[in-house]
């Protein structure tokens, strides 16, 4: 085997220390967020009840779980060092600032780990702000972080100290100034670099439910993601001048493919970005990387007329642009927006009232990408047996235990054999499949997945299914003993039934690990078997300067290079690979059919998922026979093979 | 805890190759590409399967060695060709027929052809399961597992031997309780959150 050829990496998660609680399998638990809030733009001063934006957004956070909120400001006298790129630059907050009294403050320092200062705002005032290269720290913040700043808030200080970059770190790493993008962008950097956990990025002027922010922070996992809404999603009040209007993504299967900002420009759109991007712990090099790239690119003036508004957007950008996998997180009902002016400020608070969180993370809970049968006759109800069992505090895992007894109960009246017994057996095995909807929901709905539970999930499904075959075929052999493949062959009807399905299921895998493999991907990311969408789209994604980048493009780790991301990200002619649109008419055929609804649902239908598998046989079973169900699951299964069959062949030439 | 290699290939660890493939796979050095041979090797599994399968002196019990022959060298290629992803597809195709067609033709008890192939399809989806999940599978259990094509040589040495019931019975017990125990004390040890978790499915 050429093993020197492909060096086996090392499974990173293991490496990570983890701290055991005394008779529990090891959980790596990951730290929560460092949330940046980039109090730099006019709207972070609109006044709200609360105070300013930025002191409602501190407040939201504050209910978070964070592990401290670094905030980024102008300094007080607008030293206007980049007149260009900086347009706000003569609104610059004034020295009271974001955080406008030193209790707030206070009740940032007691939410953190990182250990509390008492000298918080006092520390604000340097004489260093404004010089470039040269970063000075002033001697209280010393005299704080030698006292009580940890080791992350040192080697913040360190790292901006080696960038030569505009932003003044003070107060142990918990205020920041910089004068402009450039300052931002390398501040976000430094964050980045020193670790401690995921970094949390906040524009001031946000107005959202604590909700839609809990989406991102709140969820166990920790990784990498943007909140996004889709096109249609939109309120159709949102002023066109607002800046999150600005911040065009295209999401495929719930992964953010391409992001644009005011320089970067997107091909076919399909939803918003709205200002909130969470960076996991895996991926904090590419972003520093990234960050420092980007601010580069605006000391050179090559960003176009991208200003300090957009730093969120731009960052977005570059680790799309990058290949890193960013999950794109959908608001659902909920609001995410950025405001521009006091009257849009009101409003966007008002708005938030008129929605019901819950009911909006009840909706969020059902997965979007789901079959016919899943989204409309069992996602349209289920939400009341989800929030039913969160109250009485089932897990998700309880669920799917609940599911499989149900599936078993449901074998076992297949394998009566009589006519009763059998409708017994397909309502029992639809049940079943509701509960399977909902163990899912459940885990989104109080933020319980885990891998465990995600492999339970998906292991019993099967499980279920074929031990029903097994029922189904018991029942119609009944006492009757046929020969070795029992009466009219039903036990190799059965048996076909289930390998067919099986190796339809391998094609899927198999197609989307050589998939994952090929860009450099984590499957993760892929979710097998969806008849929807299920690829990337071969023309060019987001465009800028004509070049194309997909996912492809950018493979993750060290070989992304700084040189080719500066060329990624400024739309150089970079040593990118594109990946080559194949399989032309089909590809072209299956993109018409995505356009038109029906068409779309047709596409999902015919592979025959899960949801309409469990109807074809309770259907088939309840109404006539098992060799009836066997022969129905073939047909259609063998047709749904080669239809997936020939697009994904049409798709890999 | 124990360090798992990440495997360089998905496609590659869903061949599910067992230590003569592997073996035969290291002879090519990688040189061999993987489909063309698995695809007769499938085809030349159905001819014999279709020429006979009950008796001992029939056709089918050497197909295993003859899909060996042809499919097992091609273990050592990285997969990366743009059908390549047709393989595991192809090799399951030729291992749960063959199996199935044994099973059947030789009368084996229907909780016995169920029971092999329940603890051969258990295996093929917790092995992608699993590294859906970053719990990848050690190397050894490939090997332990027999690989498609010691499972296939096995149950036609059954057929050779007469006595597919046995063996069977002793396959499908070592497979399913193999399998079981590896699965679950590896998910003793991986990490219960704080990680990415795929989405929960409830499409496949």
């Amino acid at each position: 085997m050429p093993e020197s050829a492909y060096p086996p990496p090392v499974r990173p998660p293991s490496a990570r220390p983890s701290a055991n609680r005394p008779g529990e399998p090891p959980a790596v638990k990951a730290p929560p967020a460092v949330a940046v809030v980039l109090a730099t733009t006019p709207g972070a001063r609109l006044g709200c009840a609360e105070g300013t934006l930025v002191d409602r957004l501190a407040d939201q956070l504050l209910t978070l779980e964070v592990t401290k909120v670094v905030s980024v400001f102008r300094p007080e006298p607008a030293t206007a060092r980049e007149p260009a790129h900086d347009p706000g630059a003569g609104a610059t907050p004034e020295p009271a600032g974001p955080f406008g009294s030193s209790e707030r403050f206070e009740r940032f320092e007691t939410s953190g780990t990182a250990g509390a200062s008492g000298t918080s705002l006092a520390s604000r005032t340097t004489g260093t702000t404004g010089t470039t290269g040269n970063v000075g720290i002033s001697g209280t913040v010393d005299g704080v972080k030698g006292a009580e700043a940890s080791e992350a808030d040192a080697a913040v200080v360190e790292a901006v100290k080696g960038t030569g970059g505009d932003p003044v770190i003070e107060d142990a790493g918990r205020v920041i100034r910089s004068t402009g993008l450039v300052g931002d962008l390398r501040a976000v950097a430094a964050i980045a670099r020193a670790g401690g956990g995921p970094v949390a990025v906040f524009p001031g002027d946000l107005v959202a439910h604590t909700e839609a922010l809990a989406l991102l922070l709140a969820d166990p996992a920790r990784g990498t993601g943007a909140l996004v809404a889709a096109e249609r999603d939109l309120p159709s009040s949102a002023s066109p001048a607002a800046p999150s209007s600005r911040a065009p993504v295209r999401a495929e299967r719930g992964r953010v493919v391409a992001a644009g900002n005011s320089f970067h420009t997107v091909a076919e759109p399909n939803a918003r970005f709205r200002a909130v991007l969470h960076v996991g712990e895996a991926d904090l090099a590419s972003l520093a990387e990234v960050a420092e790239e980007l601010a580069n690119l605006a000391r050179d003036r090559r960003l176009g007329g991208a200003d300090d508004s957009e730093v969120a957007d731009l960052l977005l950008a570059g680790l799309v642009r990058v290949g890193v996998a960013v999950r794109a997180v959908p608001l659902g009902l909920l609001h995410c927006a950025r405001v521009s002016g006091q009257r849009d400020a009101d409003a966007a608070i008002v708005r938030l009232a008129e929605v019901d969180e819950d009911r909006a993370r009840l909706a969020a809970a059902v997965k979007s990408d789901d079959g016919f049968v899943a989204t409309f006759l069992v996602s349209s109800w289920s939400g009341h047996l989800v929030r039913a069992a969160a109250r009485l505090g089932l897990t998700p895992n309880a669920v799917t235990g609940l599911s499989v007894g149900l599936a078993g109960l449901s074998a076992v009246a297949f394998s009566a054999g009589q006519r009763r017994a059998q409708l017994a057996g397909a309502v029992l095995l639809f049940l079943s499949f509701v509960l399977d909807c909902v163990d899912g929901q459940l885990a989104r709905y109080t933020r319980a997945f885990s891998p465990l539970g995600a492999w339970l999930d998906a292991t019993f499904d099967r499980v279920k299914e074929y031990v029903v075959y097994v029922g189904l075929a018991v029942g119609y052999a009944g006492g009757a003993d046929g020969g070795v493949t029992g009466p009219q062959g039903v036990w190799a009807l059965a048996v076909a039934a289930m390998l067919v399905q099986a190796i339809r299921h391998m094609i899927d895998f198999s197609y989307a690990g050589a998939r994952a493999d090929a860009a450099g991907v984590d499957p993760i990311w892929e979710r097998p078997g969806l008849g929807g969408s299920p690829d990337l789209p071969v023309h060019g994604g987001g465009d800028l300067s004509g070049a194309p980048s997909t996912p492809a493009a950018g493979r993750r780790g060290p070989a992304a290079g700084a040189a080719a991301g500066a060329a990624v990200m400024a739309g150089g002619a970079g040593p990118v690979a594109v990946r080559r649109g194949g399989g032309g008419l089909v590809v072209r055929l299956s993109a018409r059919l995505d356009r038109n609804t029906a068409s779309r649902w047709l596409k999902k239908i015919i592979v025959l998922p899960i949801g309409e598998r469990m109807v074809l046989i309770a259907v088939t079973a309840g109404l006539f026979n098992a060799r009836v169900t066997f022969l129905a699951l073939l047909a259609w299964g063998g047709v749904a093979a080669l239809y997936t069959l020939t697009g994904r062949i049409a798709r890999s030439l | 805890m124990h360090m798992t290699r990440v495997p360089r290939s998905s496609v590659v660890t869903y061949r599910d190759d067992g230590v003569l493939a592997r073996g035969m796979g290291l002879l090519v050095a990688g040189q061999l590409p993987p489909l063309p041979p698995a695809l007769a090797g499938a085809f030349v599994t159905g001819v014999m399967l279709l020429l006979g399968v009950a008796g001992a002196d029939g056709p089918a019990v050497f197909a295993p060695a003859v899909a060996l022959m042809l499919a097992g060298p091609g273990s050592s290629h990285p997969h990366d060709g743009r059908l390549d992803w047709l393989v595991p597809p192809i090799l399951r195709l030729t291992e749960y027929g063959f199996v199935a067609c044994v099973g059947f033709a030789w009368g084996v008890p229907r909780v016995l052809v169920f029971g092999l192939l329940g603890a051969m399809l258990f295996h093929h989806y917790d092995v992608v399961y699993r590294c859906r999940q970053h719990v990848y599978p050690p190397p050894w259990l490939a090997s332990a597992g027999l690989g498609w094509e010691g499972r296939m040589l096995l149950v036609a040495l059954g057929a050779l031997l007469g006595i597919v019931t046995p063996v069977f019975a002793l396959l499908a017990l070592y497979l399913s309780a193999l399998f079981c125990w590896e699965s679950v004390t590896c998910w003793l040890a991986a990490p219960r959150s704080g990680v990415e978790a795929a989405d929960l499915g409830g499409q496949d």
